[in-house]
């Protein structure tokens, strides 16, 4: 199997190209929102590094979010453009998936969304569709064993996983819910202006 | 929290240009102040005092007004919530890494960095204001 995966809707830039046997996994550094600058060429490297062409790729993959409006984005719009190229077609995880896959168990995927808040989606025996949800809902699936797992550090003491092996499996997984890359959709997770002025 | 007493546009002007050698990459400023109090004034002193040389105009319309990568303008009056804030990509320039002054901020109070700095601004006569830093 051959893929390119990647994640942009996070401060670190994270790819994983896969040739059969050869696994390339790479996660950067904090880019500050430079990712539509160091993308393409990302690509490139993490591709050559798997002896890989996208013309040889079954299928490439993105995180749809939740995270950075702007990174999530460009992470979109560039897996579209390579499928719409290669005639392929593309993958969808979240951001979360590739926190929690790099793990295994009862666990609770968190991101910061601020002010106390979280996007948040729970994984293991009761896997639930992802949340924005209120530091008291997280401690809620806390006490109920779930273990907090992040991609950086939070005011919720958590452990941060390796998210490129994370993207990795999170991507093999779901190798099979290929889509039309025009059906890639952004995943916001922010409350609604009505749920706002509530 | 330190008062500066100011008796026209040029002081504040002037105090802004001094105030900006205070903030680092990473800083978030809230100006505060109704209508008229300077907040555009107080950016575009605090933009000279970061040695930006483009003119500093009213981000009204634009809602961001970006200079050299480093410093960016926020005017969120227009604003009518933080999903339309959040979809326009504003949060985004609080990771950028530059120095954020932002307008209006009660608008997007979300969206906000945990921390920051406040400048407040208020009107103690035509030209005169007590600058709240």
């Amino acid at each position: 199997m051959k893929f390119l995966a990647i994640d942009t809707s996070g401060t670190r830039l994270t790819l994983v190209a896969v040739n059969g046997d050869t696994v390339v996994k790479e996660r950067g550094e904090a880019c500050a929102q430079m990712h539509s600058v160091k993308l393409m060429g990302e690509i490139e490297r993490v591709l050559a590094l798997a002896h890989l062409t996208a013309q040889e790729c079954d299928f490439f993959a993105c995180t749809v979010g939740p995270g950075s409006f702007t990174g999530i984005r460009i992470g979109i719009a560039t897996v579209k453009g390579l499928c719409l190229a290669c005639e392929k077609k593309a993958v969808a995880v979240t951001s979360l998936d590739a926190i929690a896959y790099a793990e295994t168990g009862n666990r609770v995927a968190l991101i910061d969304a601020l002010h106390g808040n979280y996007y948040a989606c729970a994984y293991g025996a009761e896997t639930e569709p992802p949340e924005f949800m209120t530091g008291e809902q997280v401690n809620a699936y806390l006490a109920r064993g779930f273990a907090p797992l992040s991609a950086a550090e939070l005011e919720i003491p958590s452990k941060c996983t390796d998210t490129a092996e994370g993207l990795y499996r999170a991507v093999l997984a779901k190798q099979n819910e290929r889509a039309d890359a025009r059906d890639l959709t952004a995943l916001y997770l922010r409350k609604s202006s009505a749920e706002e002025q509530r | 929290m330190a008062v500066f007493h100011s008796y026209d546009r040029e002081e504040t002007f002037c105090w802004a240009e001094r105030y900006a050698k205070s903030l680092q990459s990473g800083d978030t400023v809230l100006l505060l102040g109704e209508m008229g109090a300077g907040k555009t004034l107080i950016a575009k002193g605090i933009a000279k005092g970061l040695g930006i040389t483009e003119e500093v105009t009213s981000p009204t319309y634009a809602y961001v007004n970006a200079y050299d990568d480093r410093l960016f303008h926020f005017d969120c009056y227009r604003i009518t919530s933080e999903e339309q804030a959040f979809r326009l990509g504003l949060a985004d320039y609080f990771e950028a890494g530059g120095i954020c002054l932002v307008e209006w901020s009660e608008n997007i109070s979300g969206l906000l960095p945990q921390t920051v700095k406040r400048i407040e601004i208020v009107k103690c006569g035509e030209a005169e204001r007590e600058i709240r830093f």
